[in-house]
């Protein structure tokens, strides 16, 4: 069987980050660079930061992943917008 | 003045015990109500929502909300509803309150919204049952929030949703997934009705701040785009104590404030 081209690779991870429980994120992109599968984007915990190299391991064995995602800043509002 | 703290997609699971509980207990400091626009768990189950009850246990303001597409993930949308109403958090679905703050009357009508697309690049009610489906509730949605908001008599009206109404709040998020991220039948049910404000998460990527074509105000307050806990917005209301009213299709003047009379001018114009 020929090695599953490294766009389909890219497609199958980002739909596990959508769908895997310890992801559950959307909002993940799949980018491929140089032979890499980068993975960009915000998740709110450390755990699902590290579930993504977890999933990346199980979708997409054998090709290099790098996580780039970064946590979600949840500190309090630093100003106000006036809007209507 | 009416003073609006607003977040969406904070996607709380088991793993987000104490990540906003801080934030939520001085929300009192900045804001008058609080709103949350959608996808409040990370897979749609009632524990998950306990989690977030449990964070919003300190919160002091008037609190609501609406789903968004991962509350529904594991169809437990009634239980999710149920502990979130326990938790003093109405959610809203085709509905609108009015709360008192400040000696102004602020409304807020909630939706969740669907995909759909955006003039010139939208799905149609045509073809295989599936796709005739996902563009009759999008349509359905839509017009659920053109009701609700026009229910509302109240200084102040605030459009809740999750799905983006508008284009400009998407910007940042790849075109070919515009359709799954909102509908222009949203904003058009909004500048039909009128509206002061337009909140809605679920663009991750997408822009902070848009208009609708008829000059409504829309935030998109998804968390990573805000990059907050919460965000707040000034309604100045100063003098202003009466409704925009929509009477079979038309806006009455009397009803109008100037600045509701402008706004209104530009869109039924």
């Amino acid at each position: 069987m020929p090695p599953t081209s490294i766009d389909y690779l890219r497609a199958h991870l980002e739909e596990a980050l959508a769908t895997d429980g310890r992801v559950s994120e959307q909002g993940l992109h799949v980018d491929v660079a140089g032979g890499v599968l980068v993975v960009r984007g915000y998740v709110s915990t450390e755990q699902r930061r590290a579930a993504v190299d977890a999933i990346a391991g199980e979708v997409a064995s054998g090709v290099a992943v790098r996580n780039e995602v970064s946590l979600v800043p949840l500190d309090e509002p630093d100003g106000e917008e006036r809007v209507g | 003045m009416i003073r609006v703290a607003a977040f969406g997609d904070c996607h709380v699971g088991a793993d987000s015990r104490g990540l906003l509980r801080g934030a939520m207990a001085r929300v009192h400091e900045h804001a008058d109500v609080l709103l949350i626009a959608g996808d409040l768990t990370k897979c749609g189950t009632a524990a998950e929502a306990e989690v977030l009850a449990a964070e919003l246990d300190a919160l002091s303001v008037p609190a609501f909300a609406v789903l968004g597409n991962h509350d529904h993930h594991a169809d437990e949308v009634e239980a999710v509803v149920s502990v979130m109403e326990s938790a003093g958090v109405r959610v809203l679905e085709g509905d609108a309150v009015t709360v008192d703050v400040r000696s102004r009357r602020v409304g807020v009508a909630g939706v969740k919204g669907f995909g759909g697309g955006f003039p010139g690049a939208s799905g149609s009610e045509f073809g295989e049952a599936e796709m005739k489906a996902f563009m009759r509730h999008s349509k359905v949605v839509a017009d659920r929030m053109h009701d609700a908001l026009t229910s509302l008599t109240c200084d102040a009206r605030i459009a809740l949703t999750h799905y983006s109404p508008v284009e400009d709040t998407l910007r940042g998020e790849r075109l070919e997934i515009y359709p799954f991220l909102g509908s222009y039948l949203l904003a058009e049910a909004i500048d039909r009705a009128g509206a002061d404000l337009a909140i809605h998460g679920h663009a991750h990527a997408g822009s902070p701040q848009g208009t609708t074509p008829g000059g409504v105000a829309v935030r998109n307050v998804a968390q990573p785009v805000i990059r907050h806990a919460y965000q707040v917005f000034v309604l100045d209301h100063s003098g202003d104590t009466t409704a925009v009213t929509e009477r079979a299709g038309g806006v009455h003047a009397d009803d109008l404030t100037a600045g509701h009379a402008r706004r209104a001018r530009g869109r039924f114009a």
